[in-house]
This record gives structure tokens, C-alpha cells and sequence, in this order.
């Protein structure tokens, strides 16, 4: 028998079309054999995926979707940036003049923000400042989705800049504690831990930066991260700014990260906790709020680090 | 109420998949993975949710049936024709009660007490012949009852999730898992029931990238709806046994390329 002759006598055998003697040698033949078996099983999964219409639908739709994106790639780098999900019934055409709309939008302001920065008397040069301005813009251009969860806390920024907190050494010991080890990006480093530094991207850099507790060096490298890897650069720029003491622009930093609700979202509200933690104090309503939540969350990863922090208040 | 971008998901809609992808594929390639991983891992999760959507209550019980029975047994056909037998008569005794879903989901007390009744009843006698007691019929139905009541609040949080797990899953099956990444596992979906996506996903694949020949002869039939007679006119066949052979040859192709798959190989872990 070829393959052919018994893939046909397969096929009409799971849809019930062979005569009984017939259908009696198939099933004894899967018995006896059990690489015929075997076919008989694959095709019965081949042909239920096959014959199911509206998933072959949805999975070409969903397949082709994520494969534009690689064509995008190639031929509109420049239209990286992730955008929020639109819930409006708005056709591709018209996102697309939005989106340069937008963008033209961002330039005016950028370049307003850069001229009038530039009339104030001696301002103070801060790279993280830019990343809050670009968050800020963000938000305006991006609001929040209905029915999405609430974005983390925020904190009201401080006009006049002599009402800036202190540092307190307690206040930032106890972070520090709590804050324990910076966490470890051995996976990340892994792939290109023999690689010369040229071939690597500014992330990957980065990364090995962090393990050599290079902080400022990892500010520098991810000062305007790829858009493509921007949580993750964010949530590695926090650390940084967190272990070289910039308490204030790594809670910035985990804030957009928590904002960005991906994969690092427990972990980032967490160290947003800890940073605040080091520039405000316990006693500050932020800082509790942060705490109530995640003590709130039996899920989340940090809940048991957060109930030694509130048992800390405590005493 | 579930997240309106569910929907919206469900329809295939390429800006929220715009959204997702590059975190995803951030995420995978970091751990380990390349952009091939990173596209399995959306589409079976995306396959997985697209099942979920479409999913009848007696359909839940014998997804949680399938996945005890595949704890307990390796024959796959038994497994096969023992769960479209269960399905098929839970959908005959739950056919009266229209709504149930929904009842369920609003966590009705007379129609949880009917469900786990008419379905406990059609369950046992199952779960007997696959050497189960009462107990492991009320786990398979508590657990299908869990997962009708599962509603998702916020789709884009979950969808990440469950990538995460899925990709978890994947490597643990490849041997590619280091020991602190089990700590990290979140729960959201069974672990099993994510396998049963990955073979259809992967002949959903493979059929994609057939032969132009092949494409053209199975997509009207299998998914068009065209009948054989329509076919051989369209198609320029003179007989139907030439039809045949040239279609028992795709699918032969496309079997025999599936046992070459890694996926039948699976690591040693």
C-alpha cells in the first residue's frame, strides 16, 4: 500500500465512509501496527484542525497580523512606537493620519518645551527629567483605556523645588534593605555573554554594564531606549538609577514600567514602592497606598516582602 | 462584564496585536527564545483564548475530563473517542437549560445545583471506566465550573500571562528551564490544556506554508465549503480518482512533515 492509498483509506475511515469489513481491517491493522496507529491518530487531529473553519480563520488572521508587523519592520522602522489599543471602529487609513498627527503634535511640543528650557536661567540638565516630560506627553496622547485597571498611584510633582524631600538616611537604609539584591539579568547576558560589545544593542550593553555595577553607564546606554524594548529598558534603567541613589528618577522610571501593565508590572510596582520608600518615609500616603495594594494581592510576587515592610511600620 | 479588547482580540483586530507583540517578543527573546518562539507562543495562546470563547459547558467538563484522562492514560484514541462521547451526551443533557453559561457565570444556585447534577450524572459512569471514583468526577466538575466562571477583567494583562506560562511551558518540554524560573510561574491556565493547542497550531502552520498546489486544492474543500464535484470542475481534474490521489498526497506530505517535527521528539527532561 503507498502512502497515498492508505492516507485515503485513513481519511475515509475516520469520517465513517468504509463498509464494515473494510472499517474492521483499518481498526485491526491499528492494532497489529503501531506506526499505523500512529497515523490514524495524526490524522484524526489533522483533519478536526483542518475542517474547523473558523479556526483556520482566526488563526491565519491572528498569524498574519503579527507577520505584518516583521514587513512594517522592514519598511517603516521609523513607526515603531507601541500605541495603545484603539477601541473606536476607526479604519487603518485614519490611525495612520493620527498617528502622524500625533507625532507632529509631539515635535511642537518637544520643540516648545526645548525653546523655553533653553530661555531659563542655568535649569538643571537632567536626562531622566526628559524621560518624564516623554511620559507625560504620553499620557496626554494616550489616555486610558474604559474599563482598564487603574494606573499606579501618581504622585503630584513639586512646584517650588525647595519643597523637595530630604534624603533621609533612614528612610533610604530601609529601602535598601528591602530592596536586598539587585535582581539578576543572567538570562539576558547568557546569550550574549561571549559576544564583542559591538555586536550587542544598547540593552544587551547595558546589561552587562548592570552586572558590573556600571549604574551610570546603564543610564547613559538607555538614556533614549529602542522603542522596541522599552519596558524592559525602563525596568533596568530604574534599578540603575535606584542603585546608583537617584531614588526619585527610578520611581519614574518603575512608574512608566507599571504603566506599561507587561511583564514586569508586579515587580515594578514593588521597587516603585521601595524608591518612594527611600525619598518620602513610612509615614507618607503614597507609599501606604503602594503598600495596601500589593498587600491586597495574595498574587503578587513581592506580597510576602511587602508583609515584613508593614510589619516594620509596625514596630 | 470581560474586557471589550477580548473581543476585539477575537475578531483578529491587528492593532491590539500590534500592541502585544513587541512585549512578547521582547519577553522571549530575552529568556532564551527567538522570534519563531515568540510567534508559537502567541499563537497557541491566541488558539487557547479563541477555544475559550467558543467553549459550552459540557465542553468545559470534557476539557477537564481530557486532562485527567491524559494524566492516567497514554492511548490517545481512547482518550479522543472517550471525550467526544462525554461531550456529546453532556450537550444532550444540558440542551434543555439554554443560558446556562451565563447563569453560571452570574453564579446562580439553581443552576449550579443542576449543572453539577446532570453533568455529575453523565460524568461518573466515564470517570469509572477510566478506573476514576466520585472524588476525581467532583475535581473534573468543580474545575470546569471553576473555569465557566472565569471572566477576564483586564485582557491584556491576562493574555501576557498566559504567554509567559505558555513560553514557560515550552521550554520546561524543550529542557531549556533553569529551576528559578519555576518560581516565577504564574497561575492562569492549566498547563495541559495549553498542550492540547500546540499540535493544531503546528499542523495550522505547516498547512499554511504547503505547497501552492496543495493550498489550492484543500483550501476550497476544507474550508470553503466546495464539494468534490465543484472541485473537479474548478480544478481541471478529469476523474475523481486523480482528485483523490492528489489530495491523499498533501495531506500524506503534510502528516509525514508533521512526524518529522521536534515536536514528536520531544527533550528528555
Amino acid at each position: 500500500m503507498t502512502e497515498e492509498q492508505k492516507t485515503l483509506l485513513i481519511e475515509r475511515y475516520l469520517k465513517g465512509e468504509l463498509p464494515d469489513a473494510e472499517r474492521q481491517e483499518v481498526e485491526r491493522m491499528a492494532e497489529n501496527d503501531a506506526q499505523f496507529a500512529e497515523d490514524v491518530s495524526l490524522m484524526r487531529v489533522v483533519l478536526n484542525t483542518l475542517e474547523d473553519r473558523d479556526l483556520v480563520q482566526f488563526h491565519r488572521d491572528i498569524t498574519a497580523a503579527w507577520d505584518a508587523e516583521d514587513d512594517d519592520e522592514k519598511e517603516e522602522p521609523e513607526l515603531e512606537t507601541p500605541v495603545a489599543p484603539d477601541t473606536s471602529p476607526v479604519g487603518w487609513s485614519r490611525r495612520r493620519w493620527l498617528l502622524a498627527a500625533t507625532l507632529l503634535i509631539t515635535i511642537a511640543v518637544l520643540g516648545l518645551w526645548q525653546y523655553y528650557r533653553l530661555q531659563q536661567p542655568s535649569p538643571i540638565v537632567n536626562k531622566p527629567e526628559t524621560s518624564e516630560k516623554q511620559e507625560q506627553t504620553r499620557e496626554i496622547l494616550i489616555p486610558p483605556r474604559q474599563g482598564e485597571a487603574p494606573a499606579p498611584p501618581t504622585r503630584p510633582q513639586a512646584q517650588n523645588p525647595q519643597s523637595k524631600p530630604q534624603p533621609n538616611r533612614q528612610y533610604i537604609a530601609m529601602a535598601k534593605t528591602h530592596y536586598g539584591y539587585a535582581p539578576d539579568f543572567a538570562n539576558i547576558r547568557k546569550t550574549g555573554a561571549n559576544a564583542p560589545p559591538d555586536s550587542l544593542t544598547p540593552l544587551q550593553r547595558a546589561e552587562r554594564a548592570f552586572a558590573d555595577k556600571q549604574y551610570d553607564k546603564v543610564i547613559q546606554l538607555l538614556a533614549q531606549p529602542d522603542a522596541k524594548v522599552r519596558e524592559s529598558s525602563l525596568y533596568l534603567r530604574g534599578h540603575a538609577h535606584f542603585n546608583a541613589g537617584h531614588y526619585e528618577a527610578a520611581a519614574r522610571d518603575f512608574r512608566s514600567v507599571a504603566e506599561m501593565k507587561g511583564f514586569s508590572l508586579d515587580n515594578a510596582t514593588w521597587y516603585m514602592l521601595l524608591s518612594d520608600l527611600a525619598i518620602y518615609g513610612l509615614a507618607d500616603a503614597n507609599v501606604q497606598t503602594q503598600l495596601k495594594s500589593i498587600l491586597a494581592d495574595p498574587g503578587h510576587p513581592k506580597n510576602e516582602a511587602a508583609k515584613k515592610l508593614q510589619e516594620e511600620i509596625k514596630h | 462584564m470581560e474586557d471589550v479588547l477580548l473581543e476585539q482580540f477575537l475578531k483578529g483586530d491587528p492593532l491590539l496585536i500590534r500592541q502585544l507583540r513587541p512585549i512578547i517578543l521582547d519577553f522571549v527573546t530575552r529568556t532564551g527564545g527567538n522570534s519563531d518562539d515568540a510567534r508559537e507562543v502567541f499563537q497557541i495562546v491566541s488558539l487557547s483564548l479563541f477555544e475559550r470563547a467558543k467553549r459550552t459547558p459540557a465542553q468545559y467538563i470534557s476539557k477537564a475530563f481530557k486532562v485527567w484522562l491524559n494524566k492516567h492514560r497514554r492511548d490517545p484514541d481512547y482518550v479522543s473517542e472517550q471525550t467526544d462521547q462525554l461531550e456529546a451526551d453532556l450537550e444532550a443533557a444540558f440542551a434543555p437549560f439554554s443560558g446556562l453559561l451565563t447563569a453560571l457565570r452570574k453564579e446562580d444556585e439553581a443552576a449550579t445545583d443542576w449543572f453539577n447534577r446532570t453533568g455529575g450524572s453523565v460524568l461518573l459512569p466515564f470517570v469509572k471506566a477510566g478506573n476514576g471514583d466520585v472524588t476525581a468526577a467532583g475535581d473534573i466538575l468543580a474545575a470546569a465550573l471553576k473555569k465557566c466562571r472565569r471572566v477576564i477583567r483586564d485582557f491584556k494583562d491576562y493574555f501576557l500571562k498566559s504567554c509567559k506560562n505558555e513560553w514557560l511551558r515550552l521550554k520546561k518540554k524543550r529542557g531549556m528551564i533553569s529551576p528559578e524560573e519555576y518560581i516565577t510561574h504564574l497561575e492562569t491556565e492549566d498547563d495541559t490544556e495549553a498542550d492540547l493547542h500546540e499540535l493544531p497550531n503546528l499542523i495550522l502552520n505547516l498547512f499554511h506554508k504547503a505547497s501552492n498546489a496543495c493550498r489550492k486544492l484543500l483550501h476550497p474543500l476544507l474550508f470553503e465549503g466546495k464539494t468534490k464535484d465543484e472541485l473537479l470542475g474548478i480544478l481541471g481534474y478529469k476523474n475523481p480518482g486523480s482528485f483523490d490521489v492528489a489530495k491523499s498526497r498533501c495531506l500524506s506530505a503534510l502528516r509525514e512533515e508533521l512526524k518529522q517535527h521536534p515536536y514528536f521528539k520531544p527533550a528528555d527532561v
